[in-house]
């Protein structure tokens, strides 16, 4: 459960909360003499603490707080053939990734959204020797396969997903259909079942990414490639269906570049890709989501590589780039501050080197 | 015979009493400023936690409360 009532103990007490809508009791457990953390339902609770001398404190009308996750899921990709693979990190601890469980179908340059903290991470669309509309789904926190969710309005690769967190909606955008889409569409994430069609971009491209400022509700679509390298970016208001609009324009066209955010924080990022010339970059630039204007220098990743995948533990600030090809594919993460402009540092590694893969986290 | 807790509170608030022995909610009510009396049935729950809560979620509370018995 993604919500906690916590705080500090000088005496071992009983511990009972009561939810003040229907006053039954949420949970009721012995806990010791120091900090404690209680995960609940997100409603307003009646906390009860009780000594074993039946000295007794508490308090009533207290809002459980949000708590915002702290893991990332890499999935799919390719090395020499179609990969299910998934594997975790823990973002705010560098280390290398561990197994998490396979998706349903093996594909690659498929994208990745989630409802934050949640805790439902979607895999949409991508490529499996076919153009897939799979759209499938995991319990972030719990290592285990993906389940079948539902089908993308139309098939296509290379596709770009956000989402506008604990609001639930998550969209796809853009890729490859056998020709470059302009398509939308979104899901509903705490809810299985059949996209819906959202609106356009303001350009048919593929190999864009894209990322959001959380529940503030704007989606940023950045970059990817349609007869020519695209420098586009354009948002949308998540939670209002409808066509895309300009928002400024990357430091140069970029295609198959990864994006994440700090969420509501308001600072998206975009890094590595290919430009003009078939060039492998390393270049990270950043916006301001809720500001219109062009992205402007953030630093370097590691290394130059393009297939790579972003995701963040939102609010918390830290941002994550897994995978790619540098000329050979790459099991590199590396990661960045993301309020704080300047190259990125060594994460780890993934469990295997792969590009064309996608990536969300539970924050 | 029926075991009882009474008072008398200045404000409205909810009284919830809570049995020591399994911690589930034995009785759930609100009562005006005045006295109260909660009839808590005619077998012994044993010593309970009574929880009073004011509407702003103000709440005092006592443990180790041993019904009385009339």
């Amino acid at each position: 459960m993604p919500y906690k009532i916590s705080g500090n103990l000088s005496d071992t007490v009983r511990v009972i909360v009561i939810k003040e809508s229907d006053w039954s009791v949420e949970s009721n457990t012995t806990e010791s003499a120091s900090s404690y953390e209680l995960f609940v339902t997100n409603s307003a609770k009646t906390v009860v603490a009780r000594k074993s001398d039946g000295e007794s404190f508490g308090y009533g009308n207290i809002t459980p707080e949000l708590v915002v996750g702290d893991r990332g899921v890499f999935g799919g990709g390719i090395i020499t053939g179609d990969r299910n693979v998934m594997d975790y990190i823990t973002i705010s601890t560098t280390g290398n990734a561990l197994d998490f469980g396979d998706l349903t179908i093996a594909r690659q340059s498929l994208c990745a959204v989630s409802d934050g903290a949640n805790d439902r991470g979607v895999f949409g669309g991508g490529h499996t020797g076919d153009i897939s509309n799979t759209i499938d789904y995991i319990s972030i926190s719990v290592t285990a396969n993906a389940t079948n969710f539902g089908d993308l309005t139309e098939a296509r690769y290379v596709l770009a997903g956000t989402s506008n967190g604990t609001n639930d909606r998550g969209v796809f955008g853009g890729g490859n259909t056998g020709s470059s889409s302009n398509v939308i569409d979104y899901i509903t994430i705490s809810t299985t079942g059949d996209a819906g069609n959202f609106g356009d971009l303001t350009a048919s491209r593929y190999g864009l990414a894209a990322t959001s400022n959380g529940t503030n509700n704007r989606g940023i679509f950045g970059g990817g490639f349609a007869g020519s390298y695209s420098n586009v970016i354009d948002y949308i208001t998540i939670s209002t269906t409808g066509d895309a609009a300009d928002f400024g324009n990357l430091n140069a066209g970029t295609y198959r570049l990864g994006s994440t955010s700090n969420g509501t924080n308001d600072r998206g990022v975009f890094g590595g890709g290919e430009i003009v010339g078939t060039v492998l970059t390393n270049v990270i630039d950043y916006i301001t989501i809720s500001t219109t204007s062009d992205a402007t220098d953030f630093g370097d990743l590691t290394a130059a590589r393009n297939g790579l995948a972003a995701t963040s533990n939102g609010t918390n600030n830290r941002g994550v780039f897994g995978g790619g090809y540098t000329g050979s594919d790459s099991d590199v993460i590396d990661y960045i501050t993301i309020s704080t402009p300047s190259n990125a540092t060594d994460f780890g590694d993934l469990i295997e080197a792969r590009r064309n893969l996608a990536a969300t986290s539970n924050a | 015979m029926t075991y009882k807790i009474s008072g008398a509170t200045s404000e409205a608030i909810r009284i919830i009493i809570i049995k020591e022995s399994d911690w589930s909610i034995l009785d759930n009510d609100t009562y005006s400023a005045g006295q109260y009396e909660i009839d808590l049935g005619e077998s012994n729950p044993g010593n309970v936690l009574a929880v009073g809560r004011k509407s702003d979620g103000e709440s005092f509370m006592y443990g180790n409360v041993t019904p009385v018995v009339s």
